[in-house]
């Protein structure tokens, strides 16, 4: 096995660890949980297969819908995400000297452009993960809210992430 | 065939994409209550919506036909409107009738009552008769300044005057506390042709009911063999259990009856 597979199973498994064992348990003022198992998608190198990649998203969402109770929402909206990821990245061009193979991390990217990235990401995930939890477009004041703020709550979990855990794998 | 396989096969990742998120909508519908709530009254709203716009195309389609029944209907309620037309001028005129709606009632006690929304304030008073859409319902008992009770028939104590409408023949019915569809007649005398299905009407005798008024059919008869009388069992029009609108009927004279009536008999004393 590969260097780039063995990575790709190492963080598949331990995000969906983290997520289904600590940050599903971490509920901050009631109803806002650190979906940080996006991350997976997020750091997928950029010319990654697209079919691979729409399945991998299908698999972990619908893993995170069985252990939180949620037929089909996450994976709804991990899928979504796997699909537009390529136009993101191609709206925000990364830097010039960058291999197409590399995982996309804050520390080959830099703060300011994996914030950007990622923010965008999370933020379309969120809105579609409450969009289908609250089915109901004249609550779109309190889905819009409450997505914003999940996705900054996503967000602020998911930095320190980066830098704890796969600066530890070489 | 061939360039709708070729097609997808260029587009692979977005015919997987879109299988994949119908397969998980269909999951967030079949598995969240929530959501399938709002789904299903969703697809409901839609259905009944198409429904309606194709039921009114279609309605135009039988207009004929519902033509055709509407007058037959007409016709119908005209020969009634004849018939109560001749009825009504043998009623006297005497007569009042006041609507008014059942706020209680009892059918399953000894002395059943009924209250009804009108009161002191609606010129109610004590014995005025009272009859529902189908026939008689019974006597008003006491009144308050809003409402009224009434001794229905299914009540051991009343008894209302009433006469076998073939033979004009007069009787009292009772009520023996069993049934409450059920009343019975003891005073005919078994010397009077009756069948299974005779009506009983009222007598006019009182000043409390107009002639006439029909109060049930004679379900079932026998000859009691003490005396000369029949048991009849009478099947009342009126269901007093589902009962709601009721008439009370006002005499305008009962009290210039009344007093005739006293006057002569303790003269005749």
């Amino acid at each position: 096995m590969s260097n780039f597979s063995r990575k790709i199973l190492f963080n598949f498994i331990v995000i969906l660890l983290l997520q289904i064992f600590v940050f599903n348990n971490i509920v901050i003022e009631g109803k806002y949980i650190p979906f940080v198992y996006i991350l997976f998608i997020i750091t997928l190198p950029h010319d990654i297969n697209k079919l691979f990649l729409i399945i991998f998203a299908f698999i972990i969402g619908t893993t995170q819908d069985i252990f939180s109770a949620t037929i089909g929402i996450h994976s709804f909206s991990t899928v979504l995400v796997a699909y537009v990821r390529s136009a993101i990245l191609s709206a925000y061009t990364p830097p010039s000297w960058y291999n197409q193979d590399q995982f996309l991390e804050i520390k080959t990217f830099g703060f300011g452009w994996f914030f950007k990235y990622s923010f965008t990401i999370i933020l379309i995930h969120s809105f579609s993960l409450y969009l289908i939890d609250y089915f109901n477009l004249s609550l779109i004041i309190d889905i819009l809210q409450h997505s914003f703020f999940s996705s900054i709550i996503t967000t602020l979990f998911i930095f320190p992430l980066q830098y704890g855990l796969f600066e530890k794998f070489k | 065939m061939k360039s709708l396989l070729e097609f997808l096969i260029k587009n692979q990742v977005l015919a997987i994409f879109i299988v994949l998120q119908s397969f998980n909508l269909f999951l967030v519908i079949k598995f969240n209550e929530h959501q399938k709530q709002i789904f299903f009254n969703f697809s409901n709203t839609v259905s009944g919506n198409i429904h309606s716009i194709i039921s009114n195309f279609t309605s135009y389609l039988n207009l004929k036909e519902k033509n055709k029944k509407l007058s037959k209907e007409n016709v119908y309620l005209k020969n009634k409107l004849e018939k109560l037309k001749k009825t009504k001028s043998n009623i006297s005129h005497s007569f009042k009738f006041i609507n008014a709606e059942v706020v209680y009632l009892s059918t399953s006690y000894q002395n059943n009552f009924i209250i009804i929304n009108k009161g002191k304030t609606d010129n109610i008073k004590p014995n005025m008769g009272v009859v529902g859409p189908k026939g008689i319902i019974g006597v008003t008992y006491k009144v308050s300044k809003h409402y009224t009770s009434i001794l229905s028939i299914l009540n051991t104590k009343t008894g209302i005057s009433a006469k076998h409408k073939k033979s004009n023949y007069p009787c009292l019915v009772k009520w023996n506390g069993e049934n409450y569809r059920i009343a019975q007649i003891y005073d005919l005398p078994t010397h009077i042709q009756i069948e299974k299905g005779d009506s009983i009407v009222t007598s006019g005798f009182s000043a409390i009911f107009p002639k006439d008024i029909l109060i049930g059919t004679i379900s079932e008869f026998s000859k009691n063999e003490n005396n000369n009388f029949y048991n009849i069992q009478i099947k009342l029009a009126e269901d007093l259990k589902t009962v709601s609108n009721i008439k009370l009927i006002l005499n305008l004279y009962k009290n210039e009856f009344d007093s005739l009536k006293q006057v002569s008999t303790n003269s005749y004393e």
